[in-house]
């Protein structure tokens, strides 16, 4: 710790020596001060990290570090890819710096980049993926007692989700898990408006044919 | 039921499904603080590669100049004997 604090320019403390104590310091001063407007702190920040400060990025981690786990956590089941897509997320985060110009918040700049990570990985996962039998997702659904549990009910939105192409599950995602308007997703995902539109209506027919297969969609007739 | 009502549904039963509780800020820092560190390693290892290229080329030359002394002489000497038979 104290050998890579020492090659970044941080100089290590007493309190930097004894490891947690350094973290729980910088966990305290990355929380926002009563009644400061959090995106003039965050500003001052960014300025401070692209200035060589690299405390003051430590200080951006450890604010939405939280948030961010949250939002990649629609990426992955696995914590160990969770840890690795978070920190992959903030080191683009920290090397694309100079273009936050803070028009709006951090945390939407920084869920932008977090998105596109966790779609890369999709892709990068796309091929060799193991697919779940159809038939357990029927379960979760007709089962009240398993389908009450967020973490199971997580895990076959997960499976189901996997089965979709990674430019269908993302606008899926975006528009029908995390509730964005099509403004939003398109700037999460860096397509026009008309290109989420689009591939949501192309999802959307691909996920109707998926849930059928799998009997969790009755047709109309059927249900008469 | 439509499917995107279908999987509202299924996407509402994930309330309450929070991930891991990590901490990346070192890794991060050290992962930052070695890309910095990269230029200088880079040019150690092409330096490295340079020399041993440049050692390479000229053990190189040394062996085609040895060889060609090996071969020139008889040649030569085939020559010149062609030339003492020649009419």
């Amino acid at each position: 710790m104290t050998a890579y604090m020492l090659s970044i320019g941080v100089q290590p403390t007493a309190g930097h020596a004894r490891g947690g104590a350094w973290l729980a310091a910088l966990y305290a001063a990355a929380a926002r001060p009563a009644g400061a407007p959090e995106e003039s702190i965050d500003l001052a920040d960014v300025r401070r990290s692209l200035g060589g400060d690299q405390e003051a990025y430590a200080r951006l981690i450890a604010r939405y570090e939280s948030k961010i786990t949250g939002r990649l956590w629609k990426f992955t089941r696995d914590p160990q890819a969770l840890e690795e897509l978070a920190q992959e997320s903030f080191v683009e985060a920290f090397l694309s710096l100079k273009s936050y110009r803070g028009e709006g918040p951090f945390i939407s700049w920084l869920n932008r980049i977090a998105t596109r990570v966790g779609y890369r990985h999709w892709k990068r996962q796309r091929q060799g993926r193991q697919m779940l039998p159809l038939e357990d997702w029927h379960g979760a659904v007709v089962n009240p007692s398993v389908g009450d549990d967020p973490v199971y009910a997580a895990d076959q939105l997960h499976s189901l989700l996997a089965q979709l192409r990674p430019r269908d599950r993302l606008v899926l995602t975006l528009l029908y898990w995390e509730d964005c308007s099509v403004a939003e997703a398109a700037a999460q995902t860096g397509w026009s408006q008309t290109m989420v539109k689009v591939q949501a209506h192309r999802a959307r027919k691909r996920l109707k044919l998926l849930l059928e297969k799998a009997g969790l969609l009755k047709d109309e007739g059927e249900r008469q | 039921m439509k499917e995107i009502d279908v999987f509202r549904e299924m996407a509402s039963r994930t309330t309450g499904d929070r991930p891991p509780d990590i901490h990346v800020t070192e890794q991060v820092l050290a992962t930052l603080a070695r890309r910095s560190a990269a230029p200088t390693e880079l040019l150690w290892a092409l330096t490295g590669a340079s020399a041993a290229l440049v050692g390479t080329a000229a053990t190189l030359a040394i062996l085609a100049v040895q060889a060609w002394q090996t071969w020139l002489d008889p040649i030569t000497e085939l020559f010149s004997l062609c030339y003492q038979v020649m009419p």
